[in-house]
């Protein structure tokens, strides 16, 4: 009795097993990025970078461009094209052309959220060149495919506070908070290599300006604290004439630049009690200096403290600037709503009220910088 | 019929064993999406509305055990004939048949639907819900004693998956709890209320009781298992407030499983079908402990013999798993399920006990 009964539950299972749905590796091709242009007025072109592990072919990923109306539609007609079923489990990127992300991102947004099947830790960009054009780029020398390249190029770029976070996951709840815009790295192409040209800012889901990478600083500034960030900036020629040492030389004339490494920066921001367009910036940062133009005698601890405070009203001035940039384009990428609504019960910032009230933005900034090294020489 | 139930003591368990059986019953497929629906109540401050419930939790524990002390060994469907007559006993008892099978029948859709969603959208129902079928009657079949076996290795097998969540917290934030207390009270009793399909379970306790050893000993592992789950509650509750806005947590159906989504580690990409496979053992103790007191108060209403009834009952959930196909559907059967579950194990206790101590104190006096 027993027996027969362990019987039948085998049996069941192995016939049973026999019903699920089964994906041979063979006969897959693997969606690895995908990039959107326009196409017409209602209709999108889609390319798909794909991996095949058929031992038959030689090479091992495919570039596929296909026409429709919707994104999942892209992959049917696809399809069409391949003679391996395509799959989107494995979507580690997805490109937009900016003409494309200024219509407005959410429509293909709600496809990422809804598939189960798609990795929330994939990588978003936007890229100034068709996307077409970006993928198909051949550098064999770095990585198996172009999609690969890009992926690995952003998530270094983000390793390194040079970029804020592009996943997926941040751009969903950063458009779906109240008080925060999201912000996408922007890509571009030279000479056949891809670049990162910038930061692409969105008002809502609709991509609206682009900042350089020097302004992208700030905005990490603003955002979230380096740990290990660093930085190039130019400060007025004259500014530390007294500390000049006495040997003329070449240095003395030209620009001064200096570089900041190894920048570990606070911040807090203080909005007003009930009033969110008043806000308080401090931003606290420590630093090591590697580079510096012009030939200053460092033993001084005076010409430290000087240094010290014409970087951090240039910084100030550059961060006031920087707001200005994001008052006129209406934008909030860095959160001061946000931070309003953390601190406030009354008049809460809504994504409807907050962005009329952003050209009225007052901030005001109090940077504080130490340099706390600099290299082997004084 | 009997009020007491004679156990041999081979039957019988350690109370110790209550622990697991309270807290397995409890986490199941209501905490796969259990965030969403206590924070579209209480917002930003969910977490109060879940110490809320977790304290009533204990207070009804501890109101089940007094219930049940006032007996040497009886279970829930004796000590209704006790109390209200053989008559209204025996309807009462059809109530708890009703709810033991809508809330096994509303976890089996749940998880299929899971599976559907987010690994083989193109499973049919029949397949996966004859699988977990037939291993519920395989436990079934086996006793009291197997049935407590299961779902104290399965306790075991999946409660390490609570370390994973550590990902997930590195991306929280936490300016979406401030301000505290900025949910009204009322809000904050909805949450409470909305959190009762997730702790649905404790009403075990009412068919367990006699099987129980030693039964001065069961209150410390009865409030530790609850204290779990409520810990359990708060935690993915919490991390998925701080790792989701607001807005979108209102519309992640299963926030819990989201969060799995974004783990992965060099062998395993996505955790996530891990998570979902290994939810099957969240399940599995479930249907088992569910089942079994189902046919266990068939037993003792109708002395139907167990066997038959077991296939039985699996045979109608089967069809009704199959027959239930739209997700709205299913989202009916859960929030009634739920309704039902709330009045039966969290109001009902506390009225049923002024009732006991009449009763005793009536035949008291009849006696003398």
């Amino acid at each position: 009795m027993k027996r027969k009964r362990i019987i039948l539950i085998v049996l069941l299972v192995l016939i049973c097993s026999g019903c699920i749905p089964k994906s041979y590796i063979e006969q897959l091709g693997i969606i690895t990025a995908v990039g959107y242009d326009m196409a017409g007025e209602k209709s999108i072109r889609g390319t798909m970078v794909m991996y095949q592990f058929d031992p038959s072919t030689t090479s091992a990923s495919q570039v596929v461009t296909s026409e429709a109306a919707t994104s999942k539609g892209l992959r049917f007609e696809a399809n069409r094209m391949t003679s391996h079923r395509l799959v989107s489990g494995q979507v580690r990127l997805e490109l937009f052309q900016d003409q494309l992300a200024a219509k407005g991102m959410t429509r293909y947004m709600d496809t990422l959220e809804r598939d189960a099947k798609v990795s929330d830790m994939g990588l978003l960009g936007v890229s100034e060149v068709p996307t077409a054009d970006l993928l198909k780029i051949n550098n064999s020398k770095e990585s198996s495919n172009s999609g690969e390249s890009i992926k690995k190029m952003i998530e270094k770029s983000v390793d390194n506070d040079v970029l804020p976070d592009a996943t997926i996951r941040t751009f969903m709840h950063d458009y779906r908070d109240a008080g925060i815009d999201p912000t996408l790295p922007m890509l571009s192409s030279k000479e056949d290599t891809v670049m990162i040209s910038g930061l692409a800012l969105f008002k809502d889901d609709r991509y609206t300006a682009k900042i350089s990478p020097q302004e992208t600083f700030y905005l990490l500034l603003l955002k979230e604290e380096y740990k290990d960030g660093q930085f190039q900036l130019q400060l007025p020629d004259e500014a530390l004439k007294e500390f000049h040492k006495d040997t003329p030389g070449p240095s003395e004339e030209g620009p001064l630049h200096v570089s900041l490494h190894e920048i570990d920066s606070g911040l807090n921001i203080q909005p007003k009690q009930g009033d969110p367009t008043e806000q308080d910036v401090k931003v606290t940062m420590e630093a090591r200096l590697l580079e510096i133009t012009k030939d200053v005698d460092l033993k001084n601890k005076k010409a430290i403290h000087k240094l010290e405070e014409e970087i951090e009203k240039k910084v100030k001035s550059d961060l006031e600037q920087f707001m200005n940039v994001l008052k006129e384009n209406q934008v909030d990428p860095v959160g001061f709503g946000k931070a309003y609504n953390a601190k406030n019960r009354e008049n809460r910032v809504t994504n409807e009220n907050w962005r009329q009230q952003i050209p009225n933005l007052n901030v005001s900034f109090d940077v504080n910088l130490k340099l706390l090294r600099h290299g082997t020489v004084e | 019929m009997n009020t007491n139930l004679i156990i041999k003591p081979d039957k019988a368990v350690e109370a110790f064993y209550l622990f697991f059986i309270v807290h397995t019953l409890q986490i199941g497929a209501g905490l796969m999406g259990v965030p969403r629906i206590i924070f579209t109540e209480s917002e930003a401050d969910s977490w109060i509305a879940i110490l809320l419930a977790g304290i009533y939790l204990h207070f009804v524990a501890w109101i089940m055990i007094l219930i049940l002390r006032k007996y040497d060994n009886a279970d829930i469907i004796g000590i209704q004939c006790d109390v209200f007559g053989r008559w209204l006993g025996a309807v009462l008892g059809m109530v708890y048949v009703l709810y033991l099978f809508s809330i096994l029948l509303s976890v089996i859709k749940n998880y299929i639907e899971v599976v559907q969603v987010f690994i083989f959208p193109e499973i049919p129902l029949w397949l996966m819900s004859s699988f977990l079928l037939s291993l519920m009657i395989y436990a079934v079949l086996g006793g009291f004693r197997v049935v407590v076996g299961t779902s104290f290795i399965f306790f075991l097998l999946t409660i390490w998956m609570v370390f994973t969540l550590a990902q997930p917290i590195s991306y929280m934030d936490w300016d979406h709890f401030t301000p505290v207390f900025h949910t009204g009270f009322l809000d904050l009793m909805k949450g409470a209320y909305k959190t009762a399909y997730s702790v649905l379970g404790l009403e075990i306790l009412f068919f367990v009781y006699p099987y129980i050893k030693n039964k001065q000993k069961i209150s410390l592992p009865v409030h530790a298992g609850l204290a779990l789950t409520t810990f359990l509650i708060l935690l993915v509750t919490v991390v998925s407030i701080g790792y989701f806005s607001p807005e979108q947590l209102k519309e992640t159906v299963w926030a819990t499983l989201s969060l799995f989504k974004i783990i992965s580690y060099p062998v395993v990409e996505r955790f996530d079908f891990i998570a979902i496979a290994l939810w099957m053992m969240v399940i599995i103790p479930n249907i088992v402990l569910f089942c079994w007191a189902l046919i266990q108060s068939l037993n003792r209403l109708f002395q139907l013999p167990e066997k038959p009834s077991l296939y039985g009952v699996a045979l109608l959930l089967f069809l009704a798993s199959i027959l239930i196909e739209y997700r709205v559907h299913i989202d009916k059967l859960t929030d009634w399920t739920s309704t039902l579950g709330f009045w039966l194990v969290f109001i009902y206790p506390v009225i049923l006990y002024p009732l006991v101590l009449i009763r005793k104190r009536f035949r008291k006096e009849n006696s003398i």
